[in-house]
């Protein structure tokens, strides 16, 4: 729902494709460097959306049918815009015994958003990861690169708060 | 060589053979589903997986190449058990329902299903439920029904080389589909729904009309490009439900186009005409074939005696079969005794190398057409020349075309430009050093260089010539337009020159002229003349339906198209193939129309294809002892004399370059009667690129003017991305369109709003 | 000595004219053909019907396999695809005067839907009326899950059709 409203916006608007030229260019008579430059321009751009695909295509030499199946293939690449702050909820087995189905719950009601979705102000992404290798402290999430452990559901959500109300 | 033992049968093959093609060689048949022989190996489905003596582990046979000593057993009581299992596991979300799915009877997967005998599925049955997918206006797509073998995405990517679909996602939510689930827009060869082995990719022409086993079957010889592709007609009664390829067969490898798969319902079209009519006096009268042919009699007796055998003229189309057109040329030399033998072809350029050298060539250099559009077939032999053989591509074209993919090198720009290009290409060929040089070298210096040109075109063909002249083993594909294109030149209809004709009706010099198939309005050397055939004695056209110029006719009578005739045609590569009576009509073939009106004149010529084969073996030295089913002519010579250098230069004044566009599934003059290609391509759109489409503010599907000297034209426009700056495009036959392209093929013009 | 007996008292004659005289006071087996219908059993194949959905669709999905398994050739299916790509039938027509009520068409239909009916009175004037189409094929069904067929229908068409 979120990414809709984005994607209306970016219609009407000019898009800036120099750093996706340049970054083709650069790899231009490389065989197998599809993966490297999506990379790179979800990196300049945010997330691979179908216009810079069509230019990826084009400067590639190659269709942007194709270069679709290798970013839906692999879960580095995201065809949506992604929010500042992704919060990835463990659901790994020690976490989920511990309750983290409930803290991805606090995050659909403090934010609206589901797994793989994006808050409408593009602040936070919900993903659910299989075992993010701290079952110590489970039920665990992380926020961009910082681990939260042994979670209580109000302190998510204290957590959470405290997110949402840095600027952004 | 080494030795295999398949199934107890020993057989020796070259190493690295795949077992399933050794097996093939030992005479065991091993199932398969996801394998093609024109593709790579892929061994998605693992139904052909076989136990090899002395290894634990099943091979999959269409992915493992043989060893020396190998024994493989390719039926056992373990593998029906693990082929079963494979089957029972890809029916756990295929939907059942092979009775509304139009491929039921020819499927593989229900083969196989049969075959390895699953009664019942184990597994808990899931059938997805998708929407079907009808953006594609001829190729329905059902996903539920896919089994993900791959053929679609791998023959569109290694064969055709669009790569309009792919694998999405991953795992079990694998789809075949299109970027960001897009409209799926592509050339609509169909060849992915000619590999499809499940009813996940349908013919929408033929969907839900017919079931394959109550179709009657005759190989024949596609009628509409000059490629020639054997294919199958696969007819109920005297309806024809499809035109489908022979798996595998003739000089197209079981390929098609758009326009041979999906263009054939002109044949059953109900704007075709089923009487005759005679003008006389501004009033038309229905009448029989037997009146007809009095009529025109009677008229060319007249003429001849009042005006001399020299004011008739006959006119043939390269639509005709190599027996008609002789036959006509019979009627017109020996019975009316005149020699104004007229069409569009000439004899100046023959055909040289075959689709086969094409593919197998080692530098493909494309000049000035956009063969994927043309000729389909001949495109795909160049793609695959450039793509499995590597050969070096150079393309010139005003604007981007399929080949961009696959081409080294494709030079672009105005037609002034591409054309100055392939001016210094050639004499760099020619030992001139320039900018060309490198690439003239990997022409010079390859062993099976091959040049596609367009030979209507006559400053492309002073270029191909000399290229051919200073590069001696270069071989040339002159693409010639039509089904018969070449034999109707072999059967002595290319001597004159087409313009010898318009001249000839604008000084009233004919008196009664015999169109045999031949639309006069949409052939840009004749349509402005051919208001004056209007007033004729005589205007006698054949033609299966109400054309331009049969409906100026005071003697029209319909005749047959190529699937209700028996004959042969000549491809471009000069092949002599054979055609097959598949339906009736109940209208006369041109043959006919011909033999009747040599009988009303006193003269016998026998309508019968086999019998009129014999006469042109006697009769034409070309074609003495030819196999009349895939023998080659050989031809004296490729070019007929040096051709004159002409100006290749832009006519007129304008902003704009005006070319004739690459075909879109269909020139407009015979393909236009097929209400399929029709809807897709109705009517004659400009192309435009993006660029100036956005200075001068044109969107997509507006009415804009062309204007240049001497001609004007109101077009839909259609945006495109491949067409190059400061240029516009338009088809070529369409009528309306063919009074631009008279003034020349390459034009100045302004676009008025 | 026997011999002369029963040719003195014709004891064969009156032993015959005994069994004609018991077989007086019994029902009578046969029917009254046309006055009287015969009883038709449940495995009865008759004339053919085709079960609609309750909004009164059609069943059939014209696969064609009915066609293809008669052996009299009696069906005639057309198919063509529906404004929304659906399958569409656009003739259906079974030859009454060809079919041999095998009962194959009732058992290779995959859907359910053509089925063996009850009734087997095809009389009709002249041979155009022994073509019916998917119309009358439902139409059918109505009357056959009325009952219609079993019981009254056929006695009182019967009747009236001999009266007529």
């Amino acid at each position: 729902m979120a990414t809709e409203v984005k994607e209306t916006e970016s219609a009407g608007k000019e898009i800036d494709f120099t750093a996706c030229d340049e970054i083709c260019e650069k790899y231009k008579d490389w065989k197998g460097a599809t993966i490297p430059v999506l990379q790179q321009v979800q990196d300049a751009y945010g997330y691979l959306f179908s216009e810079i695909v069509e230019r990826i295509a084009d400067n590639l030499n190659m269709s942007a049918h194709q270069i679709y199946g290798v970013i839906t293939f692999y879960a580095q690449f995201y065809t949506q815009p992604r929010g500042k702050y992704i919060i990835r909820v463990c659901r790994g087995t020690a976490c989920h015994v511990q309750g983290s189905g409930r803290i991805s719950e606090i995050v659909n009601e403090e934010f609206g958003i589901r797994n793989g979705e994006t808050s409408a102000d593009l602040k936070f992404t919900l993903e659910e990861v299989s075992c993010i290798g701290a079952c110590g402290m489970a039920p665990v999430i992380m926020i961009n690169n910082k681990t939260y452990g042994n979670l209580k559901p109000e302190d998510a959500r204290k957590i959470f708060r405290e997110y949402a109300q840095l600027q952004g | 060589m080494v030795t295999v033992k398949i199934d107890g049968k020993e057989v020796q093959v070259a190493p690295n053979t795949l077992i399933l093609d050794a097996a093939k060689e030992a005479g065991v048949t091993i199932p398969t589903l996801c394998h093609d022989s024109r593709l790579n190996p892929f061994g998605a489905c693992r139904v052909c997986l076989v136990e090899q003596v002395n290894n634990p582990k099943l091979q999959a046979a269409c992915t493992t190449p043989v060893t020396d000593k190998m024994e493989i057993i390719t039926r056992s009581e373990k593998l029906s058990r693990v082929r079963k299992t494979a089957i029972e596991l890809l029916l756990i979300n295929h939907p059942l329902d092979c009775p509304v799915c139009d491929k039921g009877g020819e499927c593989t997967l229900q083969d196989l299903t049969y075959e390895v005998g699953v009664t019942k599925v184990r597994f808990d049955a899931k059938p997805n439920d998708t929407p079907v997918d009808h953006t594609n206006p001829f190729i329905e797509r059902d996903i539920d029904r896919c089994v993900l073998c791959g053929r679609c995405v791998r023959i569109c990517d290694e064969v055709v080389n669009i790569q309009a679909i792919s694998f999405l996602n991953r795992g079990t939510d694998t789809i075949i589909g299109t970027s960001f689930e897009q409209p799926w827009n592509c050339e609509y060869c169909g060849q992915c729904i000619s590999v499809c082995p499940v009813g996940s990719l349908n013919n929408r022409i033929y969907l839900f009309k017919n079931r394959p086993w109550n179709l009657e079957r005759v190989k024949s010889v596609c009628g509409l490009c000059s490629c020639g592709c054997t294919v199958d007609i696969d007819y109920e009664g005297n309806e024809v439900f499809r035109m489908k390829e022979s798996p595998a067969e003739g000089i197209n490898h079981g390929y098609m186009c758009a326009k041979g798969r999906f263009g054939f319902e002109f044949i059953n079209s109900i704007k075709r005409q089923s009487e005759a009519v005679v003008k006389a006096g501004g009033e038309s009268k229905k009448v029989s074939f037997n009146e007809a042919v009095e009529v025109a009699v009677e008229k060319l007796r007249k003429v001849k005696d009042t005006a001399g055998a020299d004011a008739i003229a006959v006119v043939v189309s390269p639509r005709l079969t190599n027996e008609e057109a002789f036959l006509a040329g019979k009627l017109a030399k020996d019975v009316l005794g005149t020699s104004n033998l007229f069409s569009t072809e000439s004899e100046e350029v023959y055909p040289e190398a075959t689709l086969e050298e094409v593919e197998n060539s080692d530098c493909v250099t494309v000049l000035n057409i956009d063969v994927t559009e043309s000729n389909p077939i001949l495109g795909l032999a160049v793609r695959h020349a450039a793509r499995m053989g590597s050969a070096p591509l150079a393309v010139f074209y005003p604007g981007y075309t399929a080949l961009k993919r696959v081409a080294k090198k494709f030079v672009t720009g105005n037609p002034d430009e591409v054309r100055a290009s392939m001016e210094s290409y050639a004499a760099a060929v020619a030992g001139a050093s320039n900018e060309y040089s490198e690439w003239a070298a990997k022409l010079t210096k390859a062993e099976r260089p091959v040049v596609v040109f367009d030979p209507y075109n006559k400053a492309d063909v002073k270029i191909a010539q000399d290229i051919k002249k200073a590069c001696a083993k270069v071989k040339v594909v002159p693409a010639k337009s039509k089904n018969n294109s070449v034999g109707i030149v072999d059967m002595g209809f290319g001597a004159k020159c087409a313009t010898e004709f318009a001249k000839g009706l604008e000084s009233g010099k004919f008196k009664a002229v015999v169109v045999l198939g031949e639309n006069l309005s949409a052939r840009s050397v004749w349509t402005k003349s051919a208001s004056k055939a209007a007033g004729l004695e005589l205007l006698l056209v054949t033609d299966p339906f109400m054309s331009e110029t049969a409906a100026m006719s005071n003697v029209y009578i319909p005749v047959a198209t190529f699937a209700e005739k028996s004959g042969s045609f000549t491809n471009l590569e000069g092949r002599v193939q054979s055609i097959e009576k598949a339906v009736d009509k109940g209208v006369n073939t041109d043959a006919c129309v011909v033999s009747a009106i040599a009988k009303g004149l006193g003269a016998q010529l026998p309508a019968d294809a086999n019998a009129v084969r014999g006469m042109i073996e006697k009769e034409v030295p070309l074609y003495s002892g030819i196999n009349w089913d895939g023998g080659v002519v050989s031809y004296p010579y490729v070019f007929a004399g040096e051709v004159a250098a002409t100006d290749g230069k832009a006519k007129g004044k304008g902003r704009f370059f005006l070319y004739p566009a690459s075909l879109r599934l269909h020139s407009g003059s015979f393909t236009r009667w097929s209400p399929d290609l029709a809807k897709v391509y109705g009517e004659p759109m400009l192309e435009i690129g993006v660029e100036d489409a956005k200075e001068l503010g044109i969107k997509s599907k507006d009415r804009v003017k062309v204007k240049g000297e001497g001609f004007e034209g109101e077009f839909l426009v259609e945006i495109e991305k491949k067409v190059s700056k400061g240029c516009i495009a338009l088809p070529e036959d369409f009528v309306a369109t063919a009074g631009i392209f008279c003034n020349g093929k390459s034009l100045r013009a302004d676009i008025v709003k | 000595m026997k011999n002369v007996f029963e040719t003195i008292f014709f004891t064969e004659i009156l032993q015959g004219l005994g069994i004609t005289l018991s077989h007086m006071f019994k029902k009578p087996v046969t029917y009254r053909y046309p006055f009287e219908a015969t009883p038709i059993q449940d495995r009865f194949r008759g004339i053919q019907y085709i079960k609609t959905h309750a909004d009164g669709r059609t069943k059939c999905v014209g696969c064609y396999l009915c066609q293809k398994v008669c052996p009299s050739e009696c069906i005639h299916i057309e198919t063509d695809c529906g404004p929304n790509g659906e399958r569409l039938i656009r003739k259906y027509e079974l030859d009454l005067s060809r079919c041999i009520y095998c009962g194959y068409c009732e058992e290779v239909c995959p859907v359910d839907a053509i089925h063996m009916g009850w009734e087997w009175n095809t009389v009709a004037s002249d041979r155009s009326g022994y073509v019916i189409n998917m119309k009358t094929l439902s139409m059918n069904y109505k009357d056959n899950l009325e009952g219609n067929w079993k019981n009254k229908h056929l006695k009182k068409k019967l009747v009236e059709g001999v009266q007529q």
